[in-house]
């Protein structure tokens, strides 16, 4: 079983370095030719079994994405804004027409998410938090997509200190008390690492041939 | 002996340049605003509240700047205290480090005096 599950790793890590890189610029040149310098981040879509997973993620999102150079506005007053316009979550928000948030906000660049999983799962001494989203950044001005990412992202919560039953306790307490918003941290900056950076970020501009977007990630507009 | 000194190091090393490498300060910004949210009390509230402040005063400390939205959190809040004079002085701040936000702001502030 246990052999069995190493062959399967084995084969996810050889087929994740396998996948097809390109550069930044190769897969988001429209970033390049707009250059937003601010990004308002709208409530979740919410796929997932975890009831948290939109709280989640909008508590978490401004650190990579400022981080990454640009200007957030604030999430949660944003999210009230829209609650008072009776738009209370992410379906709703795409409704509204991009151009809005540049009349409104002065936005440059409007990010929906999709979050498709999160799931928390027990394996013989391990245990994992697997988050799966689909992420894309729309421009106010031309209503195109300009950046976009879909990735699963798997958290390991597993116990090792080769006990094995104490292994199982731990990675049970571990993976069942998790705190949840460190992993949604992680699962956040490892998408938003894709990003071309903004206006704030010391490389604005020249991280264009950074050769680290895995292509089949990026998924073409509307699929 | 001497190899695990060294590897402490090394990780430190690495560790401190990992930290020294964010734009800004973020102090338990994440987790205040969560259970804020989670839990809507008076007190988690206040207790974010007191996070903001707190990421601001550090951020000078550690010579880091201070996020994107933070002053203006500080300021809606202060402004749904009823305290306006402090609200202005914290929305002029995040105009002042983020030129972008001026429009927002414009708004946060006509909402405040109606």
């Amino acid at each position: 079983m246990f052999k069995f599950f190493l062959s399967v790793l084995f084969i996810v890590i050889l087929s994740g370095c396998q996948s097809t890189k390109i550069t930044k610029e190769e897969a988001f040149p429209k970033m390049y030719q707009e250059k937003p310098t601010s990004i308002l981040v709208v409530p979740a879509i919410n796929n997932t079994t975890a009831a948290d997973a939109a709280e989640l993620y909008a508590t978490t999102i401004a650190r990579p994405l400022a981080e990454a150079g640009y200007y957030v506005f604030s999430v949660p007053y944003i999210e009230h804004f829209l609650q008072r316009e009776g738009i209370v979550d992410g379906k709703q928000a795409r409704s509204i027409p991009v151009s809005k948030f540049k009349e409104l906000f002065d936005a440059d660049a409007v990010l929906f998410v999709t979050l498709n999983s999160w799931d928390t799962n027990y394996y013989v001494t391990g245990g994992d938090v697997t988050v799966g989203a689909r992420f894309e950044l729309v421009s106010t001005q031309t209503q195109d997509v300009i950046w976009q990412y879909d990735d699963v992202v798997v958290h390991n919560t597993s116990g090792n200190s080769g006990n094995l039953i104490a292994d199982l306790i731990s990675t049970a307490i571990a993976t069942a008390l998790v705190d949840y918003v460190p992993i949604a941290h992680i699962v956040n900056q490892r998408i938003v690492n894709s990003m071309p950076v903004g206006k704030y970020h010391q490389r604005h501009n020249s991280d264009g041939k950074d050769k680290g977007v895995i292509a089949s990630k990026v998924t073409q507009t509307g699929s | 002996m001497n190899f695990k000194y060294l590897s402490m190091i090394l990780v430190a090393i690495a560790l401190s340049g990992c930290a020294s490498k964010t734009l800004y300060h973020w102090g338990n910004y994440s987790d205040t605003l969560y259970a804020s949210i989670k839990e809507p009390t008076a007190e988690s509230r206040a207790k974010h509240k007191a996070e903001l402040s707190n990421i601001i005063a550090k951020a000078e400390q550690k010579k880091k700047k201070v996020p994107p939205g933070i002053y203006f959190e500080l300021a809606t809040l202060e402004a749904n205290d009823g305290n306006k004079e402090k609200a202005k002085e914290y929305f002029s701040k995040e105009i002042s480090l983020f030129p972008e936000s001026k429009k927002y702001v414009e708004l946060a502030l006509k909402e405040m005096e109606s």
